[in-house]
Formats: C-alpha cells, sequence, structure tokens
C-alpha cells in the first residue's frame, strides 16, 4: 500500500503518517507551553525535504489550526484574557510592519541572511536561558518555602516605572494592573523580531508576557495562542497572495495531527505547575538554539544550496 | 582540371557514406523509441514512476539513453565564512541546465567521466551550462559538481553506467531496455528522450522521443487555485485550518464533558 502523498505546492510526496505525526508532536508541545510551534516545525519540513519558503508559509497555516484548537481549549478553561490579547495583536501588527521594512532595507545591503540568524541565536539563549534559570530558582524557592514565588513581594525599579505610565487599566483575567502602553510595546516590539525571523514569535511572546506583564503562566499560555491566531492567518493570506507559497494539503495534513496534539497538550499544560512549563520551554528553546548555532559552526556538508536553503 | 577531380572525390566519399548509412538504418527496424508510459500523471497519491524506455539497434553495436527535462536557470547561494560564521554569501545562478537529467549505457565506459566529448553525461551539461554571480572561473568546475550532487541527493540527476540492457532481437538486430524511476519530484511539462547508437566508439545515429507529465485531480486544481488565486487561496487554507482547529477543539471538549 502507498501511503504517500502529493503535494502540489512543495511540488512532492511524502508519507502521510510522517507528516500527521509531525503534527502532533509540534502541536502537543504548542499546547503544552503556548507557543506555536514554528521555529520547531519549520526546520523539522525543511528537514524531510519540503523547499524552505514553502515550509514555513504552510506551516504558518497550520498553526491557524494548532493556535484555533489551543486557544479554544484554553478560552473553555478560562484562560484567555481577551483584552489583553487584543493590545498585544494591536502593537504587534505594527511591530510586524516595522520589522517587514527593515529587512527588506537589510536584503539591500546583502546582510540580511546573516541579520536573521544572529537575533535568531541571541534571542533564543536570551529566552531560553532567563527562562530556565528563573524556572530552576523558583522551583528551588518552591520547594523550599512552600508558597508560590509569585506571592513573593519585590517591586522592580523597572516595575515602579510601570506602574507610573498613564491610563494604568486592570486586567481582570490576569489579575494584574497596567498601562495599555506597555502590552501594546510589548506586542510592538515581539511583531518587530516576529517579522524578522519570519515566524509567530510564541516563543518570545509567552515569556514577555510573564516576565514583563507578570500574567499568569496559564492565562499567559491561553492568551498567546489567541493572538497566534491572527498572527499566522495575516502571514498565510500574505504569502499565499504575493509567494504563491502555501500548500494547503501539507498544511492539512500537519493540523490534523497537530490541532489533536494541541488539544492533548492543553489538558496536560493544567497537570504541571508553572515552574515546570517555564523549564520545559526554555530547554526547548535552547536546543533549537544549540542546532542554529552548530549550523553555523561547523563546516556544511555542501558549500552551495538551492536558493532558500536556508 | 585538378579541381574537378577534387570535386568528383569528395562527392563519392560523400555518397558512399551515405550509402553505408543507408544500409545501417533499415537494421533499425525504422528507429523508434517506445517510451512507456507516454503519459505521467500526477494524483494524489503520486509517488514517482518507473518508465520503460526501449529501442532496437544494429547488431555489434552500443547505445546511451537519456531522459531530459527542459532547460532552466537554478538560482543557487554559495555559503563562506563570515566573521567565522557560515552563512549565505552570494547568489549563483546556473543556467541553461536540465530540470531533471538520466542516462544509462550498455557500455559503461560511454558513462566514465573520461568517456570523451559525448553529446551526454554530466561533462556536456557542465559544458552547456552557463554560471553567473558571485563567483570566479576557476570556481566553475566545483560548483557543478556540487550543484549535480544536490541534485542527485534529490534523485533528479542519474547515471547508469551499463544499466542499458541490450538483449537479442533477431537476425542482425538488437534490443536495448532501460528502466528509470523518475521521482515524485517531477515537475509537470514535457521531457525528452533520446538515444544514441554507437559503433567503435563514433556515433552512427541519435532518435528521439518525448513524454509529458501532467497534473491531475484535486493537485490540478490546487495548484492553478495558488497560481492564479492567491487571495482566494489563502483566505481557503485560513478557514479550513481554522474550521479543523475549532473542530478538533469543540469534539475534545464534548469528550470531556463526558468524564
Amino acid at each position: 500500500m502507498n501511503w504517500d502523498f502529493y503535494l502540489p505546492i512543495a511540488g512532492h510526496s511524502l508519507n502521510i503518517f510522517m507528516l500527521l505525526g509531525l503534527g502532533a508532536g509540534v502541536g502537543f508541545l504548542s499546547g503544552l507551553t503556548g507557543v506555536g510551534g514554528g521555529f520547531l516545525m519549520t526546520p523539522l519540513l525543511i528537514m524531510s525535504g519540503i523547499p524552505p519558503t514553502i515550509a514555513a508559509a504552510s506551516d504558518s497555516n497550520q498553526i491557524v489550526a494548532a493556535t484555533a484548537s489551543g486557544s479554544f481549549a484554553h478560552h473553555r478553561m478560562g484562560n484567555v484574557d481577551l483584552k489583553m490579547g487584543l493590545i498585544l495583536l494591536a502593537g504587534g501588527f505594527l511591530g510586524g510592519t516595522v520589522g517587514v521594512q527593515i529587512i527588506r532595507f537589510l536584503r539591500t545591503l546583502g546582510d540580511a541572511d546573516f541579520f536573521i540568524k544572529i537575533t535568531y541565536v541571541v534571542m533564543l539563549s536570551l529566552v531560553g536561558s532567563y527562562m530556565l534559570v528563573e524556572g530552576v530558582r523558583s522551583h528551588i524557592r518552591e520547594a523550599g518555602s512552600g508558597y508560590p514565588l509569585e506571592h513573593v513581594p519585590h517591586p522592580s525599579r523597572f516595575r515602579r516605572f510601570i506602574s507610573t505610565l498613564p491610563w494604568q487599566t486592570h486586567f481582570a483575567k490576569s489579575d494584574v494592573t497596567l498601562s495599555p502602553i506597555v502590552p501594546f510595546l510589548v506586542g510592538a516590539f515581539v511583531g518587530m523580531l516576529a517579522a524578522i525571523m519570519g515566524l509567530g514569535g510564541g516563543f518570545i511572546m509567552v515569556p514577555m508576557m510573564c516576565y514583563v506583564l507578570k500574567m499568569p503562566m496559564h492565562v499567559v499560555v491561553g492568551t498567546n495562542l489567541f493572538q497566534e491566531v491572527f498572527v499566522c492567518a495575516n502571514v498565510t493570506v500574505m504569502q499565499a497572495a504575493t509567494n504563491h507559497t502555501v500548500d494547503v494539503m501539507l498544511a492539512l495534513l500537519l493540523l490534523l495531527g497537530s490541532s489533536i496534539g494541541a488539544q492533548l497538550g492543553a489538558r496536560f499544560s493544567y497537570r504541571l505547575r508553572s515552574n515546570h512549563l517555564k523549564i520545559l520551554l526554555a530547554c526547548i528553546v535552547l536546543a533549537v538554539m544549540v542546532k542554529i548555532l552548530l549550523g553555523l559552526i561547523l563546516t556544511p556538508h555542501y558549500m552551495l544550496d538551492f536558493k532558500g536553503g536556508e | 582540371m585538378p579541381f574537378c577531380g577534387t570535386g568528383y572525390r569528395a562527392v563519392s566519399a560523400a555518397l558512399m557514406l551515405l550509402l553505408c548509412l543507408g544500409t545501417a538504418l533499415p537494421a533499425t527496424a525504422g528507429g523508434e523509441i517506445v517510451v512507456r508510459p507516454e503519459l505521467v500523471r500526477i494524483s494524489s497519491l503520486f509517488s514517482g514512476v518507473r518508465m520503460s524506455i526501449r529501442g532496437d539497434l544494429p547488431a555489434d553495436c552500443q547505445a546511451v539513453l537519456t531522459v531530459r527535462g527542459k532547460r532552466i536557470e537554478e538560482e543557487m547561494m554559495r555559503k563562506s565564512l563570515h566573521w567565522d560564521l557560515w552563512m549565505n554569501s552570494g547568489e549563483v545562478d546556473i543556467e541553461n541546465t536540465p530540470l531533471l537529467y538520466m542516462a544509462s549505457s550498455s557500455d559503461p565506459a560511454l558513462l566514465s567521466p573520461d568517456a570523451g566529448n559525448f553529446p551526454w553525461g554530466y561533462a556536456e551539461l557542465e559544458r552547456k551550462a552557463e554560471f553567473k554571480g558571485r563567483i570566479k572561473p576557476v570556481e566553475d568546475d566545483t560548483i557543478f559538481r556540487e550543484f549535480v550532487q544536490l541534485k542527485e541527493r534529490d534523485q533528479l540527476y542519474r547515471l547508469y553506467p551499463g544499466g542499458l540492457e541490450i538483449t537479442h532481437a533477431g537476425p542482425d538486430l538488437w534490443r536495448a531496455h532501460a528502466e528509470f524511476h523518475l521521482p515524485s519530484r517531477l515537475k509537470p511539462g514535457t521531457y525528452y528522450v533520446t538515444m544514441w547508437i554507437v559503433r567503435n566508439g563514433a556515433i552512427i545515429e541519435k532518435r528521439s522521443a518525448s513524454f509529458n507529465v501532467e497534473l491531475e485531480g484535486l493537485p490540478a486544481v490546487l495548484h492553478a487555485m495558488a497560481q492564479h488565486h492567491g487571495i482566494l487561496y489563502g483566505l481557503l487554507a485560513v478557514v479550513l485550518a481554522g474550521a479543523v482547529g475549532m473542530l478538533t477543539g469543540l469534539i475534545f471538549h464534548r469528550k470531556g464533558d463526558g468524564h
């Protein structure tokens, strides 16, 4: 029996079960940690022989399903802060537009590839290391004191500055009071980086929501999935209209697996403690960073590659 | 007149050559190449195709068979060290190379790298290829070698020295037969099959045939829609993804209620 399926835009066939399994695995992590999974899925698809531009665009398409499925599950559990999500989204669209212009400018200078890779390594290192240290430290303190770290009052200078900003608003679901300027700027910053790096930006957004906006981890996961639905839907339509690189059959097979995986991940996330989720996400982020770094340091097997091969 | 004598000899030699070729041609039974299938249809369950190609040739001859896709321009990126890190450092375009290239010979020596200036094999492709971009002329050979390796990795280029099977088809008539597995990366379009018949190291005949590759069914519909109605295709992809995601959410929620 032939279990290969032809992907009309990618232009070749792949095994159905491999694609379903890939979707389920990444979807599970997505539901568990709240990140869209683009930074994991795209490299895995490229390794499977999908051209990079098609892998990235089709991945955005399948993330729409995984994030819609995951955010729906989190919404039912009361983990989506709609008000916060919409402000982050507005900032994200502005930041995304700025990021696209930065990349366009760098491409004219011929340094875009270098800039993108360095941004990846720096951002993944910072985010991964910080989350890992923070997660382990919190775990040790909780284990020692018996109460969560979030309840320890310790206002920093940065937090005092945030509290002086205008239009202080209470976000009931997140149980935080801050100026809408802060989530707007966070959204803009992440949107800009996401546009530069060509991803949904969940792995940057989640730590930012956690540490800058001080949202509880379970609301962070649900709210990030909610805003990523719109970010990825926008990218999918743009890619389909301008580059014709969205393979809907590839996305469908991946999303069948990922939407189920995301549901299981969302359920499993409720059984895990907040610190454990942070440590898990940090490990994934650092593993991806090491993979990219090795690709930069080790002598490549081929000195030549088809365009878009990175 | 000496001039007339030379002209007479030249015409006589040409007539003799034509006569020789004329006696050779009937032995090839019409000089047809049989290609099966003649039309390759790419449907949703397509995973590549096995092509069977055969042709008759005079006894005591050798043959080389090639399958070639249309000539295209391949856009490549080359890597180099940039601040001690491996980066894409510039674009290299390789023009006039076929999308797909497979060759099989009855005599392995005919496809060896030092076979000579024959119109087949990678050496012939390299002679016809044009290089553009950030490269030095001395690098052409290195770049082409890596280009072939990448194509072979994708199963789009392959040489089969000695892969062309020869059997007796009748008195003074041999039959050459080869099978090629064409990968699922095959692009729609026309593909050209050529058979060269070689005697004592010289080409005595060249025959050509072709076959077509077409998309059909769902792949054809989706490909056409993606190319010609991009926005509609993108919206459809988003709606489809959102619907599947929400549906799965709903199913799981109901299952969760049941517990």
